[in-house]
């Protein structure tokens, strides 16, 4: 991992197995679902985070407050020096999300387990159902960074301008506007199918490997390069929800080491239900071969 | 008897939707002693379904691996 621009933030599953009993590191298991994942079985010691109701304002469309950032804390037993380590359901997705809104509320030692959940049962490790429990901290959250966080008039103010990249990380078919959102998902469907003008379709699963590890640091590198999300622009990440796109928005801000990119989290569910904003419909652009 | 089949590499995983919740959702169309075959190369799925089907009440039938494809057949009990 050290080809990495920021390595410290990955651990891998023998360094968690190793450090199950430290008492400066809390691992939390962030889960969309936790009946499916956390409630049948999970990391010795991990506690949940139920992304649902604790990573987001359940009255507001919105990310957690500083607040309940705070109380979230002091809840999990945690101090602003505590190693966290994420993982979690959905190929890691809501445990990156999970990353970026306790980055955006100033916790140093945020770190994300490489291969998440599907690596450590793949490899067979423990698990246990046993949930564990904490003494409350007193947690005070830094000053929220809201540089990592796009919204949608920022995102409108983007469009057609050269030093910037929008990269959508949904499916082609998503992205071209053959759906927009898969049949099943009723609650994150959208008025109008597509994609936002001048983005590139790079899907979230094309930076992992088949064990869900990441690529190597020079395959991400060919992999955004090439398609034009390059480190001099800032980039704005999207998908439907936001959770796709934090997954990417940690690739390129911590493997990659991009200085400028920000998770546009309101994503397809709110630009493609939104008035006034305009929608391009195209072939996704993946690269072709190059003939022999 | 009846018997269906579910694998879950067909289907790709979006947000809003796990794997266990498409087991979950088959399992609950089936009658009283119907067979659901569950397939999945992900030991993680594997793993949930079977926890899953003991909590809820299901009966594994039978289980196999073969070239890293699980195989798990679930039987309806009550309804």
């Amino acid at each position: 991992m050290t080809d990495y621009a920021h390595p410290e933030v990955l651990v891998n599953t023998e360094w968690l197995a190793g450090h199950l009993d430290h008492p400066g590191v809390r691992v939390l298991e962030v889960d969309w679902d936790p009946a499916s994942a956390y409630e049948l079985g999970h990391v010795p010691g991990a506690a949940l985070v139920d992304w649902k109701r604790d990573i987001n304002d359940t009255i507001r469309r919105d990310i957690l407050s500083a607040e309940q950032f705070s109380a979230l804390m002091r809840r999990l037993g945690v101090t602003p020096k505590t190693t966290l380590v994420l993982y979690g359901d959905m190929r890691n997705w809501f445990a990156a999300f999970a990353f970026w809104t306790f980055k955006i509320y100033g916790h140093e030692d945020v770190r994300l387990l490489n291969g998440g959940r599907r690596k450590w049962f793949e490899e067979g490790r423990a698990v246990t159902e046993t949930t564990p429990s904490f003494i409350a901290t007193d947690y005070r959250p830094e000053a929220a960074n809201t540089s990592l966080r796009q919204f949608l008039p920022g995102v409108r103010d983007l469009i057609g301008r050269a030093d910037h990249g929008l990269v959508d990380v949904r499916s082609p078919a998503e992205f071209t506007g053959q759906i927009s959102a898969p049949p099943e998902y009723l609650n994150e469907g959208a008025q109008r199918s597509g994609h936002i003008p001048g983005a590139v379709n790079i899907p979230w699963a094309q930076a992992i490997q088949e064990d869900d590890t990441f690529k190597p640091a020079e395959q991400l590198r060919e992999l955004y390069q090439s398609r034009g999300v390059t480190p001099d622009k800032s980039i704005v990440t999207y998908c439907r929800i936001g959770e796709r796109s934090s997954h990417t928005w940690f690739v390129l801000t911590y493997l990659l080491g991009y200085p400028n990119v920000a998770n546009y989290d309101g994503s397809w569910s709110e630009w493609g239900n939104s008035v006034g904003v305009p929608v391009e419909k195209a072939q996704a652009e993946v690269p072709q071969p190059v003939p022999a | 008897m009846g018997h269906r089949n579910l694998d879950l590499a067909t289907a790709e995983e979006g947000c809003g939707d796990s794997a266990l919740g498409r087991v979950r959702r088959a399992y609950a169309t089936l009658d009283p002693g119907e067979l659901l075959e569950v397939l999945t190369t992900v030991p993680e799925q594997a793993f949930a379904v079977r926890v899953w089907a003991r909590r809820a009440g299901g009966d594994v039938v039978e289980e196999s691996r073969e070239q890293g494809r699980t195989r798990i057949v679930l039987r309806r009990l009550d309804r």
